[in-house]
């Protein structure tokens, strides 16, 4: 946790609070509670970090990761687990985005969520493999300091992709001075992180690199990535703080894609294989991916006056080939020459480019004897996205059909007005309204791929791009292959909370919301009057906060809630992607708990929910309706040998991430296995050094992380596999990992 | 583990469900019920290919008939009149497949299974597809013996022994008449009998029952007409239908692919 500093102006009450953490109460870091749980305690102090915004709520879960960041976390998206009623899965390997499912979502690679580090947006617009795709993977894990996870379209800060919710990375770093860590495990892996902080500096100063390479726990999964996060935090004056950071991403992976059960079961293809190494097709699934940004934030105050302003600027090529489907979806079209199946592997690319500024200005004040706070904010953002998905021919590597060739420039402007209104001590009402208008401007490279005549005077051929248009029933006329589109539209998202307590650590919320989510550029035609999707969400909460003892921190939180989406996002086997599908809903509860004392952290939560398709009443398929998870640290600073070991004492550390999922409603009226996985982490420390050892898949779980139902054809029989069948993408196996960290300089 | 599985289902609400089902079923296919195994004898107006002749009443006695199948289909899919041919494979129309092969003795009604279990799901079939073929469905040779006949014909008073088969390949490939539309006729084409209308919602350990008439076959076979069949021997007397798309061949091919009277389904 950060060091208090001194800033030279007076903090609000919500500054000067230390940090919420899990299921902290729908106030927190307004009110807290004294030791007794009676009258609120006065704290004065002030602190530098960044101001938290208001809490929206029993589902507004400002985490911070604290002692639980001795459980194993592969990466930043794994750290979404504290948070509750979250699934991840991956079905594109350790270099993909991680799909996430969230209280009924199937949110894909981040389509409905929207996430952000400090602020800087992670959601791609216009990504050809998912409008809103989110690869968290450039954050280094070991910098998170805090999580701020709002379940829910409730806060008006919260802007495009936040149908599920939205999640926001806080970046820090603790352990000040040069640390190390060298860590290697199962399968070749090997992981090098190098941090640097400046002792007695800010902990948002700091440099980090980290270089990774693996084997990869079966077939065709290995893979090797770089990443460095810099970043300066500094203060002009008294008043006015500035923030600098530089991220740069760079990885490539192979991946195994998915795997027909039956083929496992026949022994045609091993349970960690894949058809690449069984010879059932010729080319490699993986994924080449980096991400460079820059960006820097600016908070002035003056008096009741604050305000915050953020630029960013990102660069990010993609390329991703992936097949789910075999030698299925190549039919024989008339124009082309006769063929067989050439297979269906996505050879997908994209580069955007994202520029834009947020931010906002608050005034602060005193009414009915109570702290109010208005705040005005905006977002704009820019993306230039240059898109191609081409199907490749398994033979022999080569392209032979374009299914998409998008250049797109896509637009989202918003305001905001948030207000934070103190009825009473004990009544809050916050909530505003935010207005974001999107627009879209989309040439389309490739508009006509099919002719009912075509000229047999100059046939059209293979070609994938046409430069011929049917002109009446009998004849066709030249065209360039070209078709733009453009449309824009507004959209007005109204957010409100009603917050009340905390009676005796007690405390209860009521919450509405519009959320929305631009569609893909795929799905513009000329004109289009809402080209986006939207969703109308209530909460309503009790979260219950005490201290016992003086140093036992329990935190509990129960919420129901229910959304509705107009355009739910399902997944298609042969676009390889999340494609529109109808209205749907989700009824369910979260619940977490949260026990925090002097040498232990554990968290754990339970969601239950029931997403349907609000035409047929049948359930979402693939959305897990019941997540368990709980992650559960014990630290101590061990007493023995202190005068042998030059006065530092020995400190140990064991972690533990628990994670249930049960069977998940799957396509044709069946259920997936259940998951059920355990990680530990074991450290033991003295001075400058750590030795780390943890184990991944504690119980070796043979597991399947993805399952799915449909139809596909990967050559194993000899002739076509036509019907729906259970595919799956294999959970890692047992895996061991051995750290050691040296540290100079950090004098804590 | 496993009770706590159940739980969560419970809990869950296992009654829920994302509609129809995956399926697992037997088939069976057969000659005609009233076919004993012995030869079958019928008699149709055989219709003159060349319309120079009078139509004349043939009489054929089976003594060998044979079909070779490589998969079953059903789909949901429906023909539309006037609507251009649909291709091959159309994935996502699919309710169940059955695989081969099976050499299906037609002159015997008692069900012969086929060597798998099919897999589908419980989703209402509106037509079957037939393929006919003993390997890549695209293939432009397949060497596969599909239909294999012998017997006797007697048409206008002369009697001709015959046998036959028919191989799809080359031999029965289209020639392209378009060049704007070069795939219009895949070899796939040549090879799947659909539409074969059907109304079958399958389920788990039912079975798909096909049976397979010969008679409809030869309906415009002429063993009369000039270069109908091969003379492979006098002493003693035989001809052989040609394995061509011509004469005698090219009719018996075309009676393989008659989507009513040849093929029916049911499901027990």
């Amino acid at each position: 946790m950060p060091a208090p500093e001194a800033t030279g102006d007076a903090a609000t009450p919500a500054e000067t609070a230390p940090p919420a953490i899990l299921g902290g109460p729908p106030d927190a870091g307004a009110m807290r509670t004294g030791p007794d749980g009676g009258e609120p305690a006065v704290l004065e102090a002030t602190v530098v970090g960044k101001r938290k915004p208001p809490s929206r709520g029993a589902s507004d879960y400002q985490v911070e990761v604290g002692g639980l960041a001795t459980v194993p976390h592969q990466n930043a998206s794994d750290v979404l687990k504290l948070a509750p009623g979250i699934l991840l899965t991956n079905e594109g390997g350790e270099g993909h985005a991680e799909q996430v499912f969230l209280r009924g979502f199937d949110a894909r690679e981040g389509q409905d969520i929207e996430f952000t580090v400090d602020g800087v947006p992670i959601n791609e617009s216009g990504n050809p493999h998912g409008n809103g795709y989110s690869d968290t993977h450039f954050i280094i894990p070991e910098l998170i300091d805090s999580l701020r996870v709002v379940e829910g379209p409730f806060d008006p800060r919260q802007g495009n992709y936040a149908v599920a919710g939205s999640a926001d990375y806080h970046l820090s770093l603790a352990r000040r001075g040069l640390t190390s860590t060298s860590s290697v495990g199962s399968f070749g892996s090997y992981r090098e992180l190098l941090t640097y902080a400046p002792p007695g500096g800010r902990p948002g100063t700091f440099a980090a690199v980290q270089l990774y390479q693996t084997n990869g726990f079966g077939a065709d999964r290995d893979g090797r990535s770089a990443t460095f996060i810099g970043q300066y935090e500094g203060q002009a004056n008294a008043s006015t703080k500035y923030r600098v950071t530089a991220t740069a991403y760079s990885a490539s992976f192979h991946t195994a894609g998915v795997i027909r059960e039956d083929d496992y079961q026949a022994g045609r293809v091993s349970f960690y294989g894949d058809y690449l190494q069984s010879g059932y097709v010729q080319q490699a699934q993986g994924e080449d991916s980096s991400r460079y940004s820059i960006a820097g934030e600016i908070e002035t105050r003056s008096g009741k006056f604050s305000a915050e302003t953020l630029a960013f600027f990102i660069y990010r090529p993609l390329r991703l080939r992936e097949d789910f489907t075999g030698f299925l979806v190549d039919v024989q079209e008339p124009l082309q020459q006769p063929h067989s199946q050439r297979g269906d592997l996505i050879d997908l690319h994209s580069t955007a480019f994202t520029f834009g500024a947020k931010g906002n200005a608050r005034l602060t004040g005193e009414v009915l004897k109570q702290p109010q706070e208005i705040e005005i904010g905006y977002f704009a953002r820019g993306d230039v996205v240059s898109a191609t998905q081409q199907r490749i021919e398994d033979a022999t590597g080569a392209p032979y059909h374009t299914d998409m060739a998008l250049d797109s420039t896509l637009g989202d402007i918003g305001l905001y007005v948030d207000a934070n209104l103190r009825l009473t001590s004990w009544l809050s009402l916050r909530g505003g309204v935010r207005e974001d208008l999107f627009t879209f401007d989309v040439n389309n490279l490739c508009a006509v791929q099919s002719l009912s005549n075509p000229s047999p005077a100059n046939p059209p051929g293979d070609q994938s791009c046409l430069s011929q248009e049917s002109s009446s029933a009998a004849s066709v006329a030249y065209r360039e292959p070209n078709q733009r589109v453009t449309t824009s539209s507004t959209v007005l998202l109204p957010r409100g909370s009603l917050l009340l307590g905390p009676f005796w650590g007690l405390s209860a919320s009521a919450s509405v919301g519009e959320g929305v989510r631009s569609i893909d550029p795929t799905y513009i035609t000329q004109g289009k009057q809402t080209p986006f999707a939207s969703a109308i969400s209530y909460d309503g909460g009790l979260s219950f906060q005490h201290r016992f003892l003086q140093s036992l921190e329990v935190v509990l939180r129960s919420v129901v809630f229910d959304t509705r989406v107009d355009k739910d996002l399902i997944f298609s086997e042969t676009a390889g992607r999340n494609i529109l599908g109808g209205p749907s809903t989700r009824l369910g509860s979260a619940n977490s708990i949260r026990l925090t004392g002097s040498f232990f952290d554990i968290a754990a939560n339970l969601t239950y929910v029931k997403a349907t398709f609000d035409d047929t009443h049948l359930l979402i398929p693939y959305v897990p309706d019941l997540v368990f998870r709980t992650d559960a640290s014990v630290h101590k600073e061990l007493p023995w040998w202190r005068d042998q070991l030059l006065g530092h004492p020995l400190r140990a550390s064991f972690a533990t991430g628990i994670t249930y999922v049960g069977p998940r409603p799957l396509p044709y009226g069946s259920r997936s296995d259940s998951i059920f996985t355990i990680d530990t982490n074991m450290i033991v420390g003295w001075w400058f050094v750590d030795l780390g050892f943890s184990i991944q898949n504690l119980l070796d779980a043979h597991y399947m992380l993805g399952e799915y139902n449909y139809t596909s054809d990967f050559h194993t029989e000899a002739l076509p596999t036509l019907v729906p069948v259970r595919l799956f993408t294999a959970g890692a196996p047992r895996t061991f990992l051995f750290s050691i960290t040296l540290n100079y300089g950090d004098d804590r | 583990m496993r009770q706590f599985a159940l739980l969560a289902l419970l809990v869950a609400g296992c009654g829920d469900t994302t509609g129809s089902a995956l399926v697992a079923f037997s088939a069976t296919a057969a000659g005609p019920s009233d076919a004993t195994g012995g030869p079958i004898s019928f008699s149709y107006v055989a219709v003159p290919a060349t319309g120079t002749s009078p139509a004349v009443t043939a009489q054929v006695t089976l003594t060998r008939a044979t079909l070779h199948i490589g998969a079953l289909y059903l789909n949901q899919s429906v023909p539309l009149s006037g609507a251009g041919a649909a291709p091959c494979i159309l994935p996502g129309i699919y309710v169940a497949q059955i695989f081969g092969p099976i050499d299906v003795d037609l002159l015997s009604g008692s069900p012969q299974a086929f060597p798998v279990q099919g897999e589908g799901t419980q989703t209402e079939a509106k037509t079957a597809e037939v393929w006919l073929t003993g390997g890549d469905v695209n293939a432009q040779q397949d060497p596969t013996v599909i239909l294999d006949v012998e017997g006797t014909a007697v048409e206008g008073g002369e009697t001709y022994p015959f046998t036959g088969i028919v191989t799809i390949g080359t031999n029965r490939a289209k020639q392209v008449t378009n060049p704007a539309t070069p795939g219009a006729n895949p070899m796939c084409r040549q090879r799947i009998v659909t539409p074969i209308l059907v109304d079958i919602t399958p389920s788990s350990g039912g079975t798909l029952a096909l049976q397979i008439d010969p008679r409809p076959m030869f309906n415009n076979v002429d063993f009369a007409a000039k270069g109908a069949l091969t003379q492979v021997s006098t002493s003693p007397l035989q001809y052989q239908i040609p394995d061509a798309n011509t004469g005698a061949g090219k009719a018996l091919y075309g009676g393989m692919f008659v989507n009513s009277g040849v093929y029916s389904f049911t499901w027990k």
